[in-house]
């Protein structure tokens, strides 16, 4: 099953196969996509309305001395802040977000193995060694499945400090942003199962396997690209 | 960030990284993460976090995008496709920054 085999007559005038660079324009227009959502989330993230006192009220806790404010706030770490009360005498609380870096970190790692692994099905699809390929891709699918895992803990987390999308502009912004990110990676996964499963056919994936799980990857790699930009904007620049 | 610059056909059939070589850039990539976390949550960099996070961030995108998606390897033509989109996504970002978060300036000020 050489590579040679997938010379099919697919190149347009420019010298590229007019379905890679379909692709690659199809992922140009995921850039703009993802740009917008990504602005509206610091846009909304930088506009965020002070929590009314009643929730204040409900949600503090007594720590180590110091009064700690848990909820939705947009940060992942215990922040110092004056609180004014009704009667106009200050309160110093701290505020601890929902957010939580080391589990989102794994999640990061997941999808970064699942980003290797990818590139070694392409590798195996492209070099003939189509076991090697198969198992990569069910690698690939598993890992993509443990990240999707990862972000339903995260919602239904957030979900139990009441962070929603009709709690406020951050939980809008943040769920639709990653919730399309999450579909992508669910669509990613679909289509490598379908790869997958097709690759056990008699005739398998025919003689463009290199060319079908390749274009497959690129849609995966972008996949994790947009997460490297996600988890660096959401996560680890402090509010 | 194209190698060549030449548009061959099948260039794609040849090119790429070897496995024990992408098995390096992936852990390379996991200890640029870790450097990531450590300076944003262990070490303090003061003004100077949010330009390194960015830097990291960068590196491991273009890692990515010019190695396991052998764009490095490809046509210039696909390199400007993306990276084009990619800068003008970028600068919609930006503009929208630049306009929204000045209205909110000017609220914080009473403008």
């Amino acid at each position: 099953m050489a590579t040679a085999e997938h010379h099919v007559a697919h190149h347009s005038v420019t010298g590229i196969d007019n379905r890679k660079l379909l692709m690659w324009i199809f992922l140009g227009s995921e850039c703009l996509f993802f740009g917008a959502l990504i602005s509206t989330y610091l846009i909304f993230k930088a506009d965020i309305p002070a929590p009314p006192i009643s929730f204040i009220e409900a949600h503090t806790h007594v720590e180590n001395g110091h009064e700690v404010v848990t909820g939705w706030f947009p940060v992942d770490r215990v922040i110092d802040d004056v609180y004014v009360n009704e009667d106009g005498s200050f309160r110093e609380v701290e505020f601890a977000g929902v957010l939580d870096i080391p589990i989102t970190s794994q999640s990061t790692f997941v999808l970064l193995m699942s980003s290797v692994t990818m590139v070694l099905a392409v590798y195996g699809a492209q070099h003939g060694r189509l076991l090697s390929m198969k198992v990569w891709l069910l690698a690939t699918i598993l890992l993509g499945l443990i990240f999707l895992g990862y972000q339903v803990y995260e919602f239904r987390l957030f979900g139990s400090e009441g962070l929603t999308l009709e709690t406020n502009q951050f939980g809008a912004s943040f769920f639709v942003l990653t919730g399309f990110h999450g579909t992508h990676v669910f669509v990613g996964v679909l289509i490598l199962t379908s790869l997958l499963l097709a690759s056990f056919r008699r005739s398998g994936l025919g003689p463009e396997a290199g060319f079908h799980v390749e274009t497959a990857g690129l849609y995966w790699h972008f996949v994790d690209i947009v997460w490297i930009v996600i988890f660096t904007i959401i996560y680890l620049i402090p509010a | 960030m194209s190698h060549g610059g030449t548009q061959a056909p099948h260039a794609e059939e040849q090119h790429g990284l070897t496995p024990r070589q992408y098995i390096g850039l992936g852990l390379a990539l996991t200890v640029i993460t870790i450097v990531e976390l450590g300076a944003s949550l262990w070490v303090d960099l003061g003004d100077w976090l949010i330009p390194v996070l960015i830097v990291l961030s960068a590196v491991k995108f273009i890692a990515v995008v010019a190695f396991f998606m052998h764009l490095y390897y490809e046509p210039q033509l696909l390199t400007r496709v993306f990276v084009g989109s990619f800068v003008l996504a970028t600068g919609v970002l930006i503009a929208l920054l630049a306009l929204f978060w000045t209205d909110i300036t000017d609220l914080l000020n009473g403008v």
